[in-house]
């Protein structure tokens, strides 16, 4: 499979990851109907992972030209929007008074995992110009992205199901 | 200029590992508050059931005089609970 290929079948997952998260944001608030620090995570998942799919094309076009500016562009903006998605957690939940969950707490832990990737990545390339990271970077961040999906949906059910659980045995006492 | 754009990089980076470390300090917060929350609600379901087990079977002037000496209590533990609330956020906070 060549990297074109390879790239089109990524830029595709990014779309249906964020049609993902749109289904299970709006599944969420239906169910809740009230904010939470799940709410607030979703949110922030999905604002960010739109940003990303939305400017990747338009990205990519601007970062194959030649020149290092074009290519730290490329880099710089991914990390940019991880670290405005980690800032944006933490402002939603202190501006909405939010106790912060554990979902938030990994997911902002990822958030900055994405931004050191493609800190690294960058520096690995054009600093060292070596090539160490490329398959990290190339798969690392896919798969992860991949993997946050069915994890949320699991903490939620989880999280929704105790909740449930005391309700009904303060209900009992 | 290779370095210039890295230590730009590495700026962001280090913005996100701050925004980070404010969420994580927030969620600290946050488990304080619920577990002070959660020994006061203890307490006070623990000086109810004290009370009720006074009242049961007393005279009146023993019942006002168990009244008083649960309020007493109360007050004790609202207090005793606000100064370890306040505690709690200082040794475990202090990094803020």
């Amino acid at each position: 499979m060549d990297w074109e290929t390879m790239e089109s079948i990524l830029f595709s997952l990014d779309k249906i990851i964020f049609i993902i998260y749109f289904l299970i944001l709006s599944m969420v608030m239906l169910v809740e109907g009230k904010v939470t620090s799940f709410v607030i995570t979703l949110v922030v998942l999905t604002l960010a992972n739109g940003a990303m799919t939305s400017i990747v094309p338009s990205l990519y076009q601007y970062a194959v030209k030649p020149g290092l500016w074009t290519k730290f562009a490329w880099y710089a903006s991914f990390a940019v929007i991880d670290t405005l998605a980690v800032f944006l957690l933490f402002k939603f939940h202190k501006l909405l008074k939010q106790s912060v969950g554990f979902i938030a707490n990994i997911v902002g832990a990822l958030f900055v995992l994405f931004a050191t990737l493609q800190t690294v990545r960058f520096i690995d390339r054009f600093v060292f110009e070596a090539e160490a990271f490329q398959l990290i970077y190339q798969y690392a961040i896919p798969f992860i992205n991949m993997a946050i999906v069915p994890v949320l949906i699991l903490v939620w059910l989880f999280d929704y199901g105790s909740r449930q659980k005391k309700i009904r045995q303060a209900v009992i006492i | 200029m290779n370095i210039v754009y890295a230590c730009l990089i590495i700026i962001v980076n280090i913005l996100a590992l701050i925004a980070l470390k404010k969420l994580r300090c927030l969620r600290s917060i946050s488990q304080i508050q619920a577990e002070v929350e959660l020994e006061m609600h203890s307490r006070a379901h623990q000086l109810l059931v004290q009370r009720d087990r006074l009242e049961v079977g007393m005279l009146k002037e023993q019942t006002d005089a168990a009244d008083e000496q649960w309020k007493c209590d109360l007050a004790e533990y609202m207090e005793e609970f606000e100064q370890e609330a306040i505690y709690r956020a200082k040794s475990r906070l202090n990094r803020v």
